[in-house]
């Protein structure tokens, strides 16, 4: 190598420095941006409660390019206000790997109005966003925090910005969190001459505003109060106010861009689409179906064989090539039958494909779970979905709390592959009375689901009947399940708890008044046909009662234990509740032992409200006292003015549950 | 079997380090080494060998050994080597699933590198019971990266056994490589007990990248062989292990392998004593006192009357004066603990006092400093965490010795301080550091010194409640409770960084989960952020139907503060003993003014169970002064009166029996009958400011 090389070369790294020490002095000089500086500079608001942090300025900035790319950056500014806070001071940006291009990342601690931690690079971490049963994801995350570094007053600030493709023509934006808040904005800008189509939703009202030429597109929210963590909230996750945004291209652009949907018949196209060759078949999966239905008599014996067979198959699920839309295609059904495993839409569209090969029709159906939010018919889009059902062709003579008419489909019955603890004919409690899109051809409309009634879908039947002994022993048997949901329940509890570890679980479950329980003889009774399923079990304890002078001995039934009921400790409460279906129904059969009889019983209780009922009576049947106990819980919204009456309710309810028996030693 | 390096790193500050001696692996092996190297530069992949299954195991229906198993460990084998620098880890694991739940918890596998450690060399297949093998291909093992930061990134492979049912046999084999400076530094340990039984567990060290040591405990009957590339130790018929409640550290009772590097210099024997020797040398260095410390050691100690209260000024001084980086939060103390984040070294004591704050390591060494410079005896004792290992005398133990006292010779005996942990109280260590064995580190011989135990009565809780029950079953009044000891370090420590809001809602979730119906209100708290002091904490409490309806009587559990509250160690068998982590006394102080128009029938004290001086026990005392209605309830608990903590496993019927006649007494009513007549309203003031208003009853 010359020497006049090495010279130009260390010219070049060395004696061209002002770019060098520009960006040397920018990184490690420069204070925080002035977005920033202006939002750490407002005082903290009043309504900030007892909030541990307040957001000051949430801001996103959506561009949309001509070709059909996006480019989002999020500014974040948050004042720690309590030590609890500091938790808050992190940032997490979203991307999808292989897709997105992650064009900036910057965090900024402030104190008093000066930077105490500079922005490096590398305190961000790049991570895979995934649960249990992902087996390859390609959704990722950059994350940081200054949570270890931060104090009370402290500002956190951050800035991101993210490039990719656009699957669809669509933006969904929430506005308004869980914690106080200053300002909210969001900013959409689209190309010249381009069209935007925005559907709000949510409690909240953002201010909205367009620029005159039609290009640039604000939301706002300001001065929202705090909102925390409480019990039983509708939809806890979502935002205050949902935007959602259809784009419409110029006239002439089109062919080259994602796919945007005006109709809910558009969805079902593309859905279709992407979907048409994984509905395969071979002659494995041809020969599996012959096997499963052969000694079906009928169609829905045929749809339950294969229904369970799919349900049975392992849940887990592989995110590969997001940015195009294969978040939306199943693997090939012949694969997934082969390998054994699949997510909701592999499940899908495999009992789809067998159900074909058994002369059945069938639609996959796209759903969302009710903890994720609503599905709202205004705004056409397969993005408001997150799980696939199916929805499956039947006749007449299939009377089943899942089977619907549909327009132009005729009757259909909903059915999850992806839950194996609902039968045939019922639904899982987080889709019963959602809104569902199924993909048939001539699909034009979302699909309400059925909500069915708390009794007898949810009623969770508990019956106990057992013998006293003069000594304070008692000895039977108990037994708990239902059927619909609340069978459901119970086989689920079957399924993910070990043989070897049902005693202690169902001694658990006893509660820890009944002092020395041993459990014997689990035992399961699980019909899939009706969907009921019981766990039974026997125990016994060497003292159940309190012997009391005078020859009396108190019985307290309650310390048989039933599902507790909710408690809501907090006095005020600033959300509404959502009051989940509920339904308890108890029989406690006492013997009484030789020698003693009834001194007294418990009054009848009945409790009747808006928001469910209960009754628990006590009756003496020979030599037996028999308790009766029933409550329902009505589904429905509490508002946060009757917060009060339905905490009233509740604690009524468990005040009622608080009896006992009084037994005398005969004369 | 565990499916990475869970390792320990030695202890930072002041930490042994042995002299380690690089072994090269023998020449064949190198050789071999290069002709795997180049296979993989060439992209050749060797197929993976499994070994033959036996019918027998084909065939299975159950677990012999662990009847009703989901799913059994047929063998577990782990070989240690080296590739160049580094260390492989080759893992050979091969299942029995017996039942769905098996085929649930075991049909998806994640083997995550960590830090500094990499996964390779994945394979794994299914054998069905017809003996048909469905090997995973390529595609089926999924990599991805956990997590990247800066150069480091962390990455997993992850797989679905495929259409695997009860019956079938899963294998999987894989390489975890770590860096070799890494298992230079560090001792690694592996769990050879799992969830699941265990036919054969196999450790073998064919090569490792210095002179090492191989150790297994709790392993019954485990073979080592020597073999010509190193050690191979098998351990059979290991039980699934399960946690059980208030057990000791799970080292001391679940099966554990360690390989750990030798120290050049000495034999393992007599390793103790090199360690002993190199700690206690760099501690007396870095606690000689100043001419400063000196001054203020004597002055500190001036005019006190003896050695204890010598030693409590010393320890308050450090402890108040001191500003501790751990537990107090300030921007400029936030500078001070970044500056000294810095340096690895611990500070001197001289240092730590000019500078008036420091870690509380560094206010440990001052207090030895001062106690030096006031003519105590003073020695480093190190000691293992409770929640770690109990048994710390064992071959290479002191490889678990990461926590530091400071031991003081006084009255004769060994007494042990740490004024760095900001909340405890003089006289009292860390309750994981309580009643343990600790090195006292001494340049001439090994000595061992067990720390003490606190007794019940350090670490109280008294609880005050004054109610008044009314004729629909509501109690309602005032409750204070106070307390001090490790009660009061558990609360300073788990609620001084917390919100208002959210300590207030604690407590009320804490009420609530024993009576559900408490209406809990005007919460205050004080002492949180005061070391020594007691917390106390006063509320107002109302409980809608805490006296059960038996028809027109109200049965009433005088109790308040046990009511509710599960019985404890509810398994009728254990397999293994039981430990409490710290010893504590209750005593309650309850007044109830009983409704007017009810009266006492029958009624009864519940009987005292055991005896609260001793190991365990709880005694009750109740009154009545029927003019005033007032029922008066008094209760003694206390658990490690005579500081035992521990109850071995065959005692453990015993001990379940008192816990359930505690409980009993705990939840012992009294029946309240209808009089028929009202009589005089009570005359007690407090009774009437805490008579509640008239409340709903339920509809009848």
């Amino acid at each position: 190598m010359s020497r006049e090389f090495n010279l130009i070369r260390f010219a070049r790294r060395w004696l061209l420095p002002p770019t060098w020490l520009l960006a040397v002095s920018t990184a490690a000089f420069a204070g925080p941006p002035p977005w920033l500086q202006a939002a750490a500079s407002q005082p903290t608001p009043d309504l900030a409660g007892a909030a541990p942090a307040v957001v000051l300025l949430n801001e996103t900035v959506v561009t949309v390019e001509d070709g059909g790319r996006s480019s989002r950056l999020h500014r974040e500014a948050i004042r720690i206000l309590t030590p609890a806070g500091r938790a808050e001071a992190n940032a997490w940006v979203s991307y999808v790997d292989k897709s997105d291009s992650v064009r900036g990342c910057e965090a900024w601690l402030i104190r008093a109005g000066k930077t105490v931690k500079l922005p490096r690079r590398h305190d961000w971490v790049d991570v895979v966003e995934s649960d249990s049963e992902t087996v390859y994801s390609e959704f990722r995350a950059r994350m940081v925090s200054y949570a270890d570094g931060a104090l009370p007053g402290d500002v956190f600030g951050y800035e991101t910005r993210v490039q990719g493709p656009m699957l669809f023509l669509q933006v969904k934006e929430g506005l308004g969190g869980r914690f106080p808040l200053v300002l909210d904005r969001f900013e959409l800008q689209i190309p010249r001459g381009w069209a935007l189509h925005p559907v709000l939703k949510g409690s909240a009202t953002p201010f909205a505003s367009v620029s005159p030429d039609g290009r640039v597109a604000c939301w706002e929210l300001r001065n929202r109060p705090y909102r925390p963590n409480e019990p039983w909230v509708p939809a806890p996750d979502a935002a205050e106010a949902e935007l959602m945004v259809s784009i419409n291209p110029a006239p002439g652009h089109g062919a080259e861009l994602p796919s945007g949907f005006n109709t809910w018949g558009e969805a079902v196209g593309w859905v279709d689409r992407l979907n048409a060759s994984q509905s395969d078949t071979d002659p494995a999966l041809a020969a599996a179906v012959r096997k499963l239905v052969a000694n079906c008599p009928d169609d829905l014996a045929k749809i339950r064989a294969l229904g369970s067979h799919v349900q049975e198959l392992r849940y887990a699920e592989v995110s590969r090539d997001i940015g195009i839309g294969f978040g939306y295609r199943a693997r090939k059904g012949s694969e997934v039958l082969a390998r054994g495993w699949g997510d909701c839409k592999d499940k899908a569209y495999l009992l789809r494909t067998m159900l074909r090969e058994a002369g059945i029709r069938a639609y996959p159906t796209l759903a969302r779970p009710k903890m994720f939010g609503d599905v709202y018919p205004e705004w056409p889009s397969p993005w408001q979905f997150n799980h696939v059902i199916v929805a499956i062709e039947v006749d007449a003579t299939v009377a089943l709390p899942a089977v619907l008419p549909v327009y132009r489909l005729g009757r259909l019955l909903f059915f999850d592959p992806t839950d194996p603890d609902t039968i045939l004919g019922d639904l899982p409690q987080q889709l019963q009375g959602s809104n569902v899109l199924i993909c048939a051809e001539g699909s034009e409309a979302l699909t309400t689901l059925p909500a069915l009634p708390v009794n007898p879908e949810y009623m969770v039947e508990t019956k106990a009947e057992f013998s006293l002994s003069a000594d304070g022993s008692v000895s039977g048997k108990r037994s708990f399940g239902g059927v619909g949901q609340a069978g459901a329940h119970a086989r689920h509890w079957l399924r993910t708890t070990s043989t070897n570890d049902q005693g202690k679980k169902v001694g658990e479950s006893l509660g820890g008044d009944l002092r020395g329980a041993v459990v014997t003889n689990v035992t399961a009774d699980d019909d899939r046909v009706s969907g009921c399923c019981f766990v039974g079990f026997g125990f016994s304890a060497p003292s159940f009662v309190q012997f009391l002078q005078g020859g009396l001995m108190l019985v307290r039934l309650h310390v048989l234990n039933r599902d507790p009921i909710p408690r809501f400790v907090e006095k005020d409460r600033l959300m509404p509740v959502q009051i989940p279906p509920v339904g308890e129904h108890d029989e406690e059969v006492m013997r009484l032992p030789a020698g003693f009889n009834v001194d007294e019983l418990p009054p009848k209780a009945v409790l009747t409200g808006p928001y469910g009922s209960y009754e628990s009576s006590f009756e003496c049947e020979g030599r037996a006292v028999v308790h009766h106990r029933m409550l329902t819980l009505t589904p429905g919204i509490v508002p946060v003015n009757a917060y009060a009456d339905f905490q009233r309710f509740l604690s009524d309810v468990a005040k009622a549950d608080r009896t006992a028996v009084v037994l005398r030693r005969s004369q | 079997m565990t499916p990475c390096f869970p390792n320990r790193r030695r202890t930072n500050r002041g930490s042994y380090r042995p002299l380690v001696t690089l072994r090269l692996p023998p020449l064949r092996l190198l050789l071999a080494g290069a002709g795997l190297f180049l296979l993989a530069r060439t992209g050749s992949v060797a197929k993976p060998h499994w070994d033959p299954i036996s019918p027998a195991d084909l065939a299975a229906k159950d677990s012999t050994s662990s009847p009703g198993a989901d799913a059994e460990i047929l063998f577990s084998r782990c070989t240690l080597d080296t590739d160049r620098s580094d260390l492989l880890a080759e893992h050979y694991v091969r299942a029995k699933i017996y039942t769905q739940k098996g085929v649930e918890d075991r049909g998806k596998l994640n083997i995550e590198g960590r830090f500094r450690q990499s996964v390779e060399s994945v394979s794994a297949q299914v054998i069905k019971v017809d003996g048909t093998v469905i090997s995973l291909k390529k595609t089926d093992l999924m990599e991805s990266a956990m997590a990247k930061f800066g150069d480091v990134r962390m990455t997993q492979i992850a797989f679905v056994f495929p259409n695997l049912a009860p019956g079938d046999v899963v294998e999987y084999r894989w390489t975890g490589r770590l860096d070799g400076w890494y298992a230079r530094t560090h001792f690694l340990t592996f769990f050879c007990q799992e969830k699941l039984p265990v036919r054969e567990f196999t450790f073998a060290v064919e090569n490792y990248v210095v002179n090492y040591s191989l150790l297994w405990f709790n392993c019954p009957g485990a073979e080592l062989k020597k073999t010509a590339l190193g050690m191979v130790v098998t351990a059979r018929n290991l039980p699934p292990f399960e946690e059980e409640e208030s057990m000791p550290p799970e080292r001391d009772y679940r099966a554990w392998v360690m390989v750990v590097g030798n120290d050049s210099r000495s034999e393992i024997g007599e390793q103790w004593q090199h360690v002993s020797k190199f700690w206690d040398e760099k501690f007396s260095d870095s606690t000689t006192p100043s001419r400063s410390v000196m001054t203020l050691a004597s002055r500190l100690v001036a005019g006190a009357a003896n050695d204890a209260e010598k030693l409590g000024r010393l320890y308050g001084f450090c402890q108040k004066e001191i500003a501790n980086f751990l537990w107090n939060d300030t921007p400029e103390l936030r500078e001070a603990k970044r500056l000294r984040e810095k340096s690895d070294s611990r500070r001197k004591p001289q240092e730590t006092l000019e500078k008036r704050c420091g870690m509380p390591g560094d206010i440990d060494y001052l207090f030895a400093g001062l106690a030096r410079a006031a003519g105590f005896e003073v020695k480093l004792a190190r000691n293992a965490s409770r929640t770690d290992l109990f048994n710390v005398n064992i071959p290479k133990g002191w490889d678990f010795l990461d926590r530091e006292q400071i031991a003081v010779r006084a009255g004769g005996r060994w007494q042990f301080f740490a004024p760095g942990h900001y909340w405890v109280p003089c006289g009292m260590l860390d309750w994981r550091d309580e009643g343990v064995t600790a090195l006292l580190c001494d340049s001439r011989k090994v000595l061992f010194e067990d720390t003490t135990v606190s007794p019940a009565e350090m670490s109280q809780s008294h609880r005050k409640g004054r109610f008044a029950l009314d004729a629909e079953g509501t109690l309602e009044g005032s409750v204070e409770q106070a307390m001090t000891g490790h009660l009061a370090v558990d609360v300073k420590e788990e609620e001084w960084n917390k919100a208002p809001d959210v300590i207030d809602r604690d407590l009320r979730e804490e009420v609530a989960k024993r009576l559900p119906t408490a209406e809990v209100s005007d919460i205050h708290w004080e002492n949180f952020g005061t070391p020594g002091l007691p917390v106390t904490v006063r509320y107002h409490v109302r409980v809608p139907g805490y006296a059960e309806r038996a028809g027109s009587r109200l049965v009433l559990a005088p109790g308040f503060f046990a009511a509710g509250r599960p019985a404890r160690f509810a398994p009728v068998k254990r397999r293994y003993p039981v430990f409490f982590p710290r010893g504590w006394a209750e005593y309650d102080d309850v007044e109830i003014v009983l409704p007017e128009g009810f009266e006492m029938e029958q009624a009864s004290a519940p009987p005292n169970v055991g005896n609260p001086d001793a190991s365990l026990g709880a005694t009750f005392s109740m009154g009545y002064a029927a003019a005033r209605r007032l029922l008066v309830y008094q209760r003694h608990f206390a658990l490690g009166g005579n500081r035992a903590l521990g109850c071995r496993t065959e005692n453990y019927p015993e001990l379940r029996r008192l816990f359930e006649s505690i409980h009993e007494s705990d939840t012992h009513a009294i029946m309240l009958r209808r009089t028929g007549a009202a009589p005089v309203r009570a005359p007690s003031p407090a009774a009437e400011a805490a008579h509640p208003e008239s409340v709903p009853g339920v509809a009848q």
